[in-house]
């Protein structure tokens, strides 16, 4: 994964590419999405940052404008890269409530 | 909003301008919004790159973007020289900034600013002269190695005019003859490394190397220039002497020095567009 090339967008990048995972999105819409769905309110400076960065990794495309708004969709590559991530956070998730349990237990 | 998008790359605008605008329309705008679309724009001049032509294009545009600075160097330090005028005879000008301090302080500050310029105009052109003959003999390109034989050639003849001149008895005709060829000769010295710089088919991880010095004479030249605009007007209102005296000169190579440094800086604004910060980074 070129997690490194995402820089400060890393967070912003996975929010958005979960947000695409449900289908067909422009700028605003995401940005809606994000806030209600994580509470992370992205200003548009970095959704767009990270956009360019997806854009240019190939992990979502560009659909035809609809009258000035452009929707983004998640490409199979960007599917493959959030499943590895999701993937990574459950495993990070798990061995957290593992410790936390043990902590709990002493 | 649209002004804060004018800081944007003219490249990253051309895709992202129109729909952001539509979706800053629906978002409200807050302090914090400015602030993150400020930060947006120095990132996508960092990290923003979208050339149709490639990477042997962005290279071109790199090298002549760097080669239009480095001119307008050229001319904003031939203003600075004409600027200096001002400062001379040395005493006068030293018990005028005594009186107004902040007169000698800005002073003080073009030339700091220059020499950092002038440094960084040397390790940079230094680097891509090294480079060029680098790739000249390894690809044994005879009209690179040419010019830089005239370069060198020009450089060895400057040197022994100059010193001769500052041997010779001033003012003479011989003198001025003389100042007048090492002149010459680090003209054509100039455009034949320009030629072979020109010519040089460089790799754009190379020309990534001149990147700092580039930004360093580019921002040099604004300060220096804003600088020497607030020097001007600082001695007008408190030094007018320094400038309006019978020697006329004076009044003409300050003002001329001030335009070509406003030319330079215009020149290398220009260079830094063509081959920007954008272009030259960018993996």
């Amino acid at each position: 994964m070129k997690k490194k090339e995402l820089g400060r967008f890393s967070d912003a990048s996975y929010l958005i590419l979960s947000s695409l995972s449900s289908g067909p999105k422009h700028g605003y819409a995401m940005m809606e999405d994000i806030r209600q769905f994580s509470g992370t309110q992205l200003e548009p400076g970095t959704l767009y940052g990270a956009i360019s960065r997806l854009e240019k990794q190939g992990w979502i495309e560009p659909l035809p404008s609809e009258e000035r708004r452009r929707p983004y969709r998640i490409t199979t590559d960007g599917a493959a890269v959030l499943r590895e991530q999701v993937a990574t956070l459950e495993q990070v998730v798990s061995v957290a409530k593992n410790r936390l349990s043990a902590l709990e237990g002493l | 909003m649209h002004w804060l998008l004018r800081l944007y790359p003219r490249i990253w605008r051309e895709r992202y301008e129109e729909e952001m605008l539509a979706m800053l329309e629906d978002h409200k705008i807050t302090p914090a919004t400015v602030f993150d679309l400020l930060i947006g724009a120095v990132d996508a001049h960092l990290n923003y790159r979208r050339v149709e032509g490639g990477k042997s294009e962005t290279a071109n545009l790199v090298r002549s973007g760097i080669l239009m600075i480095f001119w307008a160097f050229l001319l904003f330090g031939a203003g600075g020289c004409l600027l200096q005028r001002i400062a001379d005879p040395m005493p006068i000008f030293q018990q005028e900034a005594s009186t107004f301090p902040a007169i000698g302080f800005v002073f003080d500050a073009i030339v700091i600013l220059g020499c950092m310029a002038s440094v960084s105009f040397l390790a940079g052109g230094l680097l891509l002269i090294y480079m060029s003959v680098r790739r000249g003999v390894t690809g044994k390109q005879s009209d690179i190695l040419k010019r830089f034989g005239i370069a060198i050639v020009c450089l060895i003849l400057f040197a022994v005019t100059a010193v001769w001149g500052m041997r010779t008895p001033q003012p003479s005709l011989l003198n001025e003859f003389l100042m007048l060829f090492a002149l010459l000769f680090i003209a054509v010295g100039t455009v034949a490394v320009s030629q072979m710089i020109a010519r040089t088919e460089f790799i754009l991880s190379e020309l990534k190397w001149v990147f700092i010095p580039k930004i360093i004479i580019s921002l040099s030249m604004i300060i220096s220039l804003v600088l020497a605009i607030v020097f001007i007007i600082m001695i007008i209102s408190h030094a007018p002497q320094l400038i309006f005296s019978q020697d006329m000169d004076r009044q003409m190579f300050s003002m001329t020095g001030v335009i070509f440094m406003a030319l330079g800086t215009i020149f290398a604004s220009l260079g830094l567009r063509r081959g920007g910060i954008d272009l030259a980074i960018s993996p």
